[in-house]
């Protein structure tokens, strides 16, 4: 019994180690394969083909983007869009009401709310205290306008008595 | 033409949130600090119209145009290091950020000045800074307002230096 004939045998019985495939293999699609075994060699010679074949490189389609209006306005719509969602997002998260006291946060809305009215009551009074006098000054500003506008009618009344 | 038209836009609008992001940098680098407080008022605006008599006649309809508050208060000496340094800062974002004075009121160590500006149509922005013995305030209120409602609300209330000079 010829060695390769041992080697085919386990072969097709999965039982032959990695080298040894590789030595029946060279022996197959060898010029030394004996009469009994060519017909063997279209079957090795298959895989052979295979183990030698590439894969072609897949052909890109280079496809120019049409310079058209529909392309540019999908463009600046996409844009707008993404603008408009960050603004939301950003108005969103700004939503709650809290206060930071030397550092320290406070989420409660009641707090912020008080604390903000105390803030802006301080700056009306100053507000006030300091256009009182501008008040006074707009209400003697009406005054002399009434009195104007009386002086003028004693005026027009004069001239059709004349 | 189309192509400038669109250029002008989108640098008008990267302008003004520029603007708004020069004040909203001075705001947020001294919200956390732990010499400063800070109060941060969105949702409850409305609870708080009766505060805005001193500002606007119409504080109901003042409060619907209205849509954030911010308030930056700093306690303590107001010859220290630190006093200066954030009135310098917000002196220069007044004069980058194109507001105009509505109200400045120097009184006995007292100090308020109001300040607005309106980006494009109608992106309002009110800076109240009042400054007294040992006290630094910066009140920012952000909302929807036309230059024209700004100024109804201002001299409505005889706030408007123009309206002073009747004489």
């Amino acid at each position: 019994m010829n060695k390769f004939d041992d080697i085919i045998e386990r072969y097709f019985k999965g039982e032959t180690t990695l080298s040894e495939e590789n030595e029946l293999k060279k022996y197959i699609l060898s010029s030394d394969v004996k009469q009994n075994h060519k017909h063997l060699i279209p079957l090795f010679g298959f895989y052979q083909a295979e183990t030698e074949r590439t894969i072609p490189e897949k052909k890109v389609r280079k496809s120019k983007i049409k310079n058209n209006r529909y392309v540019k306005w999908v463009a600046y719509t996409g844009i707008a869009a993404s603008v408009m969602l960050a603004v939301t997002l950003f108005n969103f998260n700004d939503s709650k009401d809290y206060a930071v006291i030397y550092g320290q946060k406070v989420n409660n809305e009641e707090y912020a709310q008080k604390m903000a009215v105390e803030k802006m009551n301080k700056v009306n009074k100053i507000l006030e205290r300091n256009l009182e006098p501008i008040e006074s000054i707009g209400r003697v500003k009406a005054t002399i306008r009434t009195q104007k506008a009386n002086m003028e009618r004693t005026k027009e009344l004069i001239q059709s008595t004349k | 033409m189309k192509k400038l038209l669109l250029f002008i836009a989108v640098l008008m609008f990267s302008t003004s949130v520029m603007q708004g992001q020069t004040l909203q940098k001075f705001f947020d680098k001294y919200a956390d600090d732990e010499r400063f407080q800070y109060v941060s008022i969105n949702r409850g605006l409305m609870n708080m119209a009766s505060v805005f008599g001193g500002m606007a006649k119409d504080e109901k309809q003042m409060m619907s145009k209205m849509h954030s508050l911010r308030i930056l208060t700093l306690e303590g000496a107001s010859n220290s290091t630190l006093f200066s340094t954030v009135e310098n800062e917000l002196r220069a974002i007044v004069e980058k950020g194109n507001f105009e004075t509505a109200v400045e009121v120097r009184e006995k160590g007292e100090r308020v000045n109001i300040y607005y500006r309106v980006a494009g149509q109608d992106d309002a922005d009110m800076l109240i800074v009042t400054k007294e013995k040992g006290e630094f305030t910066c009140i920012w209120i952000k909302g929807k307002m036309t230059r024209d409602e700004m100024l109804k609300s201002f001299s409505s209330n005889d706030l408007m230096q123009e309206d002073w000079d009747f004489f």
